[in-house]
């Protein structure tokens, strides 16, 4: 074997090398963008950032307005992609054990200590137990179903709590009437996708709540912000904010999106 | 108002002896779990849970509240209501009671109480595969697609005018096709345990009297007792004879935002017979909620039963309005005894702050009303103060002009009892 061939082996170690650190600033290895991601790949990495395909989950929501004690509620939820998602309040007492079936296109409440037997149906467009959040965005499994992507230009984030973030931003428009909003706006961390800040239009084009996502933290399989604050931008100082106490992924029993389950 | 079906205390007691046992056994591996990682939800052994409240106050009833005169009376309330929940992968149990002492005439001498334990609901449930459950045991179920009025629930009819329902004692299976389309098949035993218990209660009223033989009178008085225990019996062999049940199927579809329901109750009998098919359809047009239901009683001469309503609820933050508007047609004479109904109804709630309502039970021939207002504050955490009245208003002789059937007291005086207001504290834990 001549000096020649001999020394070949290392240098074609060293060019593999160098191209698996290209590559892998290229694509990195968190399932992070392509260098032009399309805005469906872009909501697409939202709704993986936010949601899982079954899980259970511990919410906490807490809604402050100017001249009123802040109010706040203590949820278990159940939710499964494509499916729905089931929440039943734990806390406080006055409500504890009401629960509500998210399912598409509709969302049912049931009382079990009423006399009734029947679950009222609720028009998804309506505030949640008084809260800045509709009814529709409780059950929300992923955004990709309701909402057609499309690219704005990046933008560089002040966040409250990362400081200036480079992120992809998306116009998502309503698909159909049914959408509890006309258009949301969303920033997405340009590194992993991570959403970040989103806006809500009304049908009417108006800009009128605007929620700040915060306090990542990991649930397990899942790396995603613990801290969602819906502001009312027509209502100042009115916020309310999710915690997400507990998040896990869990193989969510199809029975639980029936009715019957929710008046069971 | 509920509708109060006292149980022997023996069964009480043992139905809350068992619970009790079963939320001790629960409790320490529930709290043990929770201390190991606080996502509650992931729990997977059994989860005992309770909803409860109670309430202290009084009512006050008069033949006419004003002007003030000696025909009204007050009795002092205290009750307790308690939701026991036993929750676990693949089963769950359900008790639901009330235990009241409301005191009797607050100016009687000497106060006599009566505790009252009403059971609501008892069950216990057994998930069949993903899709399928199974109900044993006492328990409310809403057949078809009315919230206020249920023109094709024969099975288990509301037991109030405000949709409030006892429950039936049988057995429930709940089946589902996917989220959207869900079946029931229901077999309710109340007919066949009434109807096995007024039969001992005559056999052994039948008893009594033949302990003397010898005295004719007292033969003929057995006799007479033991034709009305057959007859009470209604031919029942057993406490649970298949000729006394009733059964139910229902169907229910989801189509986005259209839900459409059909039902069918069937019992045989001399008098008491129900053949019962009804149809239902709700529809959400921007959050106004439109719902129209019909049925019709085949058993005898046919008879009709309808509904139509529409809902509709607005909030803006704190605040939520919440109006409806039903109608009713009711073809045979049961707990409403005309044929045509209106029931209009409003509330308002600030959150944390207060909930008013008004509803009316208006019955459109004679005219009468039954009218019914409430205004709750909400002090505290958990902590409510509740001002409630009751209103007959209709002329003499009128379906609603008397709230006698709904009070908790008998008229004080000689008049009809046309107004019942009450007052109570009430505390959630």
């Amino acid at each position: 074997m001549s000096l020649r061939q001999r020394s070949a082996k290392p240098s074609a170690l060293r060019f593999a090398a160098v191209l698996i650190c290209l590559a892998s600033i290229a694509f990195p290895l968190s399932g992070a963008p392509s260098s032009s991601p399309t805005a469906d790949e872009i909501l697409a990495g939202v709704d993986r950032a936010l949601f899982l395909e079954s899980y259970t989950s511990t919410v906490t929501m807490e809604t402050v307005e100017p001249g009123s004690q802040p109010r706040s509620m203590t949820f278990e939820g159940k939710s499964r992609k494509d499916k729905g998602t089931y929440l039943e309040i734990t806390a406080p007492a006055r409500t504890k054990g009401t629960r509500f079936l998210q399912l598409d296109g509709s969302l049912w409440m049931f009382n079990p200590k009423a006399g009734s037997a029947n679950a009222l149906r609720l028009s998804s467009q309506d505030s949640f137990q008084g809260s800045t959040f509709a009814n529709a965005d409780v059950g929300k499994s992923q955004f990709s179903d309701d909402y057609a992507p499309q690219l704005a230009p990046e933008a560089k984030l002040d966040h409250p709590e990362l400081g200036a973030v480079p992120c992809y931003v998306i116009e998502s428009k309503a698909r159909s009437d049914a959408s509890a909003y006309g258009k949301i706006v969303m920033w997405a961390r340009k590194s992993d996708f991570m959403p970040l800040r989103m806006e809500y239009y009304a049908k009417s084009g108006l800009l009128f709540k605007r929620m700040t996502l915060s306090k990542i933290r990991s649930f397990g399989s899942i790396t995603r912000p613990s801290v969602m604050a819906m502001e009312s931008l027509d209502k100042k100082g009115t916020v309310t904010t999710l915690t997400m106490q507990a998040m896990e992924a869990k193989d969510v029993s199809l029975s639980v999106f029936g009715k019957n389950y929710l008046t069971r | 108002m509920t509708t109060r079906m006292p149980i022997p205390a023996p069964a009480t007691l043992a139905v809350l002896a068992v619970f009790a046992l079963i939320a001790a056994v629960a409790a320490p591996a529930a709290a043990q779990e929770d201390a190991a990682a606080p996502a509650k939800a992931a729990q997977e052994g059994p989860h005992y849970s309770l909803a409860a409240d109670a309430a202290a106050g009084m009512i006050l009833a008069a033949d006419g509240l004003y002007p003030a005169s000696a025909d009204s009376a007050a009795v002092w309330t205290v009750q307790a209501n308690f939701l026991h929940r036993l929750e676990a992968p693949g089963w769950g149990m359900v008790l639901s009671h009330n235990v009241d002492i409301s005191g009797q005439a607050a100016t009687a001498a000497a106060p006599s109480f009566s505790p009252t334990t009403t059971v609501y609901e008892a069950y216990a449930r057994l998930d069949i595969g993903e899709w399928t459950q199974l109900f044993v045991g006492k328990r409310r179920m809403g057949l078809g697609i009315g919230s206020t009025f249920a023109p094709g629930d024969a099975l288990d009819p509301r037991s109030g005018f405000w949709d409030q329902k006892t429950g039936f004692r049988g057995i429930d299976l709940a089946a589902s096709i996917g989220p959207d389309i869900s079946l029931r098949a229901a077999l309710s035993l109340d007919r066949s345990f009434d109807a096995y218990a007024a039969g001992m209660e005559k056999k052994t009223a039948a008893s009594a009297f033949a302990t003397a033989p010898s005295d004719a009178a007292a033969q003929a008085a057995a006799g007479q007792a033991a034709a009305a225990y057959a007859a009470a019996l209604d031919g029942a062999a057993g406490p649970a004879d298949p000729r006394l049940f009733t059964y139910a199927l229902s169907a229910e579809a989801q189509l986005g935002s259209v839900q459409a329901a059909v039902a069918g109750v069937y019992a045989r009998g001399d008098a008491d017979s129900v053949e019962r098919p009804s149809i239902g359809v709700s529809v959400d047009l921007s959050g106004l909620i439109l719902q129209a239901e019909g049925a019709a009683e085949l058993s005898g001469a046919p008879d009709w039963y309808a509904s139509a309503g529409a809902r509709y609820t607005w909030s803006n933050g704190p605040s939520m309005l919440s109006l409806s508007a039903d109608y009713d047609y009711n073809g045979r004479a049961g707990l409403l005894k005309n044929a045509h109904y209106l029931l209009p109804y409003a509330s308002y709630t600030l959150d944390q702050v207060f909930n008013l309502y008004a509803r009316a039970l208006v019955e459109l021939e004679a005219p009468s009303a039954l009218l019914s207002l409430g205004l709750t504050l909400y002090p505290a955490e958990g902590f409510d103060l509740e001002l409630t009245g009751l209103f007959g208003l209709g002329g003499p002789g009128a379906e609603f002009s008397s709230i006698q059937s709904f009070a908790v007291l008998p008229s004080p005086g000689t008049g009809v009892l046309s107004s019942a207001i009450g007052f109570a504290a009430r505390v959630h834990f």
